[in-house]
């Protein structure tokens, strides 16, 4: 059986044939174990956590690794079960049908298929990974908590019995190799017991000191995958003092909000660091966050409300 | 030292005593991982059975505290410290006994497949908590634990002591905040509003028999559930004991339910001509303005409050301002229920027993919440209670 290490990390600009970036991925020890044990035991895993701790990348992580297909399936509050495995053209079919009707179509493939109701069929996200005839498929169940709460329950027995029938056809599409399927959950929603009941569980945690300078020294200078150590490059004199300044405006935050209000996230870390590098291109990078009086520079990437954003100056000028 | 004499089995009893929802299922996953290979480890075989215990049976954050409780309990001190689990898979043979065999009636298979909990289901669920219970704990350390235990204990309280002291305990709990979230469930109106973007495919090709051919598809607008609740709380005083579960009413409408939109407000005894948005009773709106934003199609208004009966005593002025203020709500929305906190064979001689004879009051038992959802979807209480 096929195993997740979480070693196998993508080089320095690597990019999918869609020319979207991949990134590397640094999974901790538990989390792997746990991708393993869902992909043996082929059940779904549910992951939560804060926004930003890395819960959508984990999936394509794990096809990079073991290169695998995958499939996302992005869920909005008007999706529903049935939208991920198939969807019917209903109407194309009626239009065909009159022009036949009508004589319209004279070749006799044209006709053939259109008369042919599994032309209709347009397979899902999931749909399309019961369908893989050749290995099992990653599939990315992004934000299940935003859609309405009967949308879990829809899914089970297709979850269960990895099969599931199209309507319209009577076609029944059985997977061959069982999809490996990652859930994500924002908690905006309780998800039902039932539910619950066939997902493996992981809540990831936010990454630590050291895992966030290694998140932005392995996008910024690629992953060295021989070494474990973090040696930050003599460009980013800044760098420390920077996720220090995150990890406090966390803190701060937090001491406000409880655990329950909007953090500043990963991404937005990352953001920063963008924005922070394009300015010591031009500036002297020792003066960067070298200054104790002077508040941190472009905090708007980071605090996107006044109230938080109040709340940190004045933590900052000593105030609170 | 081998599976078999791990007290996983314990360690499941256990997890199902004080709530987790599991069944022989989950039980078989663990013995499936561990012959796989998983939950073993030669450096430390202790965090690795515990790692794969959490990753198969623990489903939320929130469950995870009360997990490390039971494992350590189980699993740590059963475990002389000489002797250390064998590093490799597992015979089958080894396994084969623990498996525990629950009867199909005491199983706590609540699952379904369907979107609303079946009457078997919910008869299931009632017999969920298993019967070795423990029941000692002092409240602080039952207030952490979930409602099964709580509600469990609520229970033996009432038939030891029927009495008045009843209320004083601090993990005064008669309905779980799972049942809560599965009664929330039933609260739904979907209709078919909005625009119309949905196929009616029936109707199209009836139209086209018709006019013998296809001149544009008929549409219909979505359905959707649109129910807008309006929590009312009634705060300190003799709610004061209530807080906590009037807490759990509101989180578990939001987080379990399916409503269209909702609003909370809080009041104290009576609503008069304010309703509050905050537990402390600062920042208000007008009554007037509150029920004018009430929709009286979508509308549905759940009171909470005791009505007097904690207290106890026959409150003349109390009942003559509730009855101007039920009057007041009720020409604005028609669903309109009270849910009292107080059970309702000491709601007697009480303003509450008064004030339920003008708008249909139920307890806060999960018999009392399923009526009230009842009566919101239009029910009168007399229908509500068959």
């Amino acid at each position: 059986m096929q195993k997740y290490t979480g070693k196998v990390q993508p080089p320095l600009g690597a990019e999918y044939p869609e020319g979207k970036p991949i990134y590397p991925y640094f999974p901790s020890a538990e989390l792997i174990n746990a991708v393993n044990l869902a992909m043996f035991l082929k059940r779904p895993l549910l992951l939560q956590g804060e926004p930003g701790c890395g819960k959508t990348r984990l999936a394509q992580a794990v096809a990079y690794e073991l290169q695998l297909p995958y499939e996302v399936w992005t869920i909005k509050s008007t999706s529903k079960a049935q939208d991920g495995l198939y969807t019917y053209d209903n109407l194309a079919r009626l239009r065909d049908a009159q022009l036949i009707g009508l004589n319209q179509v004279k070749q006799e493939q044209e006709i053939e298929r259109m008369t042919d109701p599994e032309s209709y069929v347009k397979l899902g996200p999931l749909g399309r990974a019961f369908d893989h005839r050749e290995q099992r498929t990653v599939v990315l169940i992004d934000e299940i908590d935003k859609a309405d709460i009967d949308f879990p329950n829809d899914l089970l027995s297709e979850l269960d019995n990895n099969c599931f029938t199209i309507d319209e056809t009577g076609q029944e599409i059985t997977a061959q190799y069982p999809p490996i399927i990652f859930i994500t959950s924002n908690q905006e929603r309780d998800l039902p017991d039932a539910f619950l009941r066939r997902c493996l569980f992981h809540y990831i945690e936010f990454p630590e000191r050291k895992d966030l300078i290694r998140i932005i020294l392995a996008r910024h200078c690629g992953v060295d995958s021989q070494s474990d150590s973090l040696e930050i490059p003599s460009g980013l004199p800044w760098l420390e003092k920077l996720v220090e300044c995150f990890l406090k405006m966390r803190e701060v935050l937090e001491q406000d909000k409880g655990e329950r209000g909007k953090m500043v996230s990963t991404s937005e870390l990352i953001d920063w660091f963008e924005v922070v590098k394009e300015e010591s291109l031009t500036t002297d990078p020792d003066t960067i966050f070298n200054d104790p009086e002077q508040q941190p520079p472009h905090l708007s990437v980071l605090l996107k409300n006044r109230d938080d954003h109040k709340r940190y100056i004045q933590w900052f000028k000593g105030e609170v | 030292m081998k599976v078999k004499d791990l007290p996983l089995r314990n360690l499941f009893e256990k997890l199902r005593s004080v709530g987790f929802v599991l069944g022989v299922d989950d039980y078989d996953l663990l013995l499936r991982a561990l012959m796989g290979g998983f939950g073993v480890s030669a450096t430390e075989p202790e965090a690795a059975l515990k790692q794969l215990c959490e990753t198969l049976w623990v489903k939320s954050e929130g469950d995870r505290p009360l997990f490390n409780r039971c494992f350590d309990d189980c699993i740590s001190e059963s475990r002389p410290e000489s002797r250390v689990i064998t590093p490799s898979p597992v015979e089958p043979s080894d396994i084969s006994e623990p498996i525990p065999s629950p009867t199909p009636s005491e199983s706590p298979d609540v699952e379904s497949t369907s979107s609303e909990p079946t009457p078997s289901e919910l008869a299931d669920l009632e017999s969920t908590p298993s019967e070795s219970t423990p029941l000692d704990f002092p409240s602080d350390v039952t207030l952490e634990m979930p409602d099964e235990v709580r509600v469990k204990k609520t229970k033996e309280r009432e038939l030891e002591e029927k009495a008045g002291a009843l209320f004083r305990f601090r993990d005064y709990l008669p309905v779980s905040e799972r049942e809560m979230k599965q009664t929330w469930r039933y609260l739904r109106r979907p209709l078919r509003e909005g625009a119309a973007t949905e196929l009616d495919v029936e109707q199209t090709v009836v139209q086209v028999a018709q006019r013998g051919f296809l001149l544009d598809p008929v549409l219909v607008a979505p359905r959707v559930n649109r129910v807008e609740l309006t929590l009312l709380l009634d705060v300190d005083g003799s709610m004061v004991a209530f807080h906590r579960l009037g807490e759990r009413l509101q989180s578990t409408a939001i987080g379990g339910g399916r409503l269209g939109r909702s609003h909370l407000y809080y009041f104290h005894n009576c609503p008069l001509d304010f309703l509050y948005h905050d537990r402390t009773l600062t920042d208000y709106s007008p009554l007037d303005q509150v029920l004018r934003g009430l929709s009286p199609r979508h509308g549905a208004v759940v009171i909470f409050s005791d009505g007097g009966a904690a207290r106890g005593g026959d409150s003349e002025e109390r009942l003559e301002m509730t009855a101007v203020f039920l009057e007041r709500l009720r020409s604005r929305v028609d669903s309109v229920v009270w849910v009292n906190p107080m059970p309702p064979e000491r709601w007697q001689g009480t303003t509450a027993a008064a004030i339920a004879l003008r708008v249909p009051m139920v307890g806060c038992d999960r018999r009392g919440l399923q009526r009230a959802m009842k009566i919101l979807k239009g029910r009168s209480l007399v229908e509500a209670m068959q």
